[in-house]
């Protein structure tokens, strides 16, 4: 694999991966070093023919992600001399980008929701309850509660301004 | 581009086994998807940190698994139990952070229930049937800000038919915060 191609490979994954990890994590941190190893040790695999299938590239690189996250929990990191070739492309990639939400507009976007919106998304980031726990909470079927979470987080967003 | 809902039940935690590890391995081969996760878990975290400080302004209806969490982070300082045709004083002070008004009525047949707060009617709330009430759970910032003032609620149901009822009328007295206490 050329290095240009490696630098693309880089551009694409970080990100992916950030996003896997800091949906497991909740610590962007966290999430944007794990990103960086995981894109490193696929790189190095790749090199060194370890990958069986190179067109199941993100099934490789889910396994190796998982086993990463959980070290990087425990507080292992490992460190690759390919971080520093890819230094230049990391810097631009990898940062996680501005995560700060707009306290003020979140509210207003919030109190656009119907009050059944309100809860669900209340009940599900706050009280950590799964749709069938709301469901029954609520005296509703999980379907109807997906269907109501993914429109409420659908309008948030826009409301938000199509990205958080 | 995989189906937003299936990034929201991702997001959400509400993927398990196969179906997580497929729709995570799609997130690892999609950039638009892996932004759409990102900005859902971040959306997520700022709700779940504006509910645990109490430092927002969105009234919020309550179920028993809410005020569960609220009181286990110790966030709910306020209650009222308001029975049908009751006025009750409130108030509200510097420490605290949740206030919580719990509407009696007979819920039993009701599929729907709207509740009209001085004259301005919310259709369709939550809640809990067997329970037989609705939880306003309130955020001392905004209350902090409410003059002296009563508040007025009618709570309407609807039974399976659509037939309309008027399920209670409750009062909340309440006295300003006199910005020290």
């Amino acid at each position: 694999m050329a290095l240009r191609d490696e630098d693309t490979l880089c551009r694409e994954l970080v990100p992916r991966v950030r996003a896997f990890a800091l949906r497991r994590t909740r610590d962007a941190a966290l999430a944007a070093d794990v990103a960086q190893d995981v894109t490193m040790i696929v790189i190095e695999a790749l090199r060194e023919g370890r990958v069986e299938d190179p067109s199941r590239l993100a099934a490789f690189a889910l396994g190796v992600a998982r086993n990463v996250v959980v070290a990087a929990q425990r507080g292992e990191r490992r460190r690759s001399a390919l971080l520093e070739q890819f230094a230049p492309t990391l810097a631009e990639v990898a940062t996680i980008e501005e995560h700060g939400v707009d306290r003020a507009k979140l509210e207003g976007c919030m109190n656009k929701l119907p009050p059944r919106a309100r809860t669900i998304l209340s009940l599900t980031f706050f009280a950590d309850r799964s749709a069938d726990e709301i469901a029954r909470e609520l005296a509703s079927e999980a379907g109807a509660v997906r269907v109501a979470r993914h429109r409420a987080l659908a309008a948030l967003r826009e409301c938000m301004g199509g990205r958080s | 581009m995989i189906a937003f809902e299936l990034l929201v039940r991702l997001a959400c935690g509400d993927l398990t086994g196969d179906e997580e590890s497929s729709v995570e391995e799609h997130v690892l081969d999609c950039t638009e998807c892996a932004r759409t996760l990102e900005g859902l878990v971040v959306v997520g975290d700022a709700v779940r940190t504006a509910l645990v400080s109490g430092e927002h302004r969105v009234r919020l209806i309550g179920t028993t698994a809410m005020v569960e969490r609220l009181d286990a982070a110790g966030l709910l300082s306020r209650r009222y139990a308001l029975a049908p045709g009751s006025v009750v004083p409130c108030g509200v002070t510097s420490k605290d952070v949740y206030s919580m008004a719990k509407l009696e009525a007979d819920l039993r047949d009701a599929v729907r229930i709207d509740l009209e707060i001085n004259g301005h009617r919310i259709p369709d709330l939550p809640f809990e049937a067997e329970s037989g009430r609705v939880l306003l759970v309130t955020p001392a910032t905004e209350i902090r800000t409410l003059p002296t003032m009563k508040l007025g609620f009618r709570m309407f149901t609807f039974d399976k038919d659509g037939r309309e009822r008027l399920a209670g009328e409750y009062t909340l007295d309440h006295t300003a915060w006199d910005g020290t206490s």
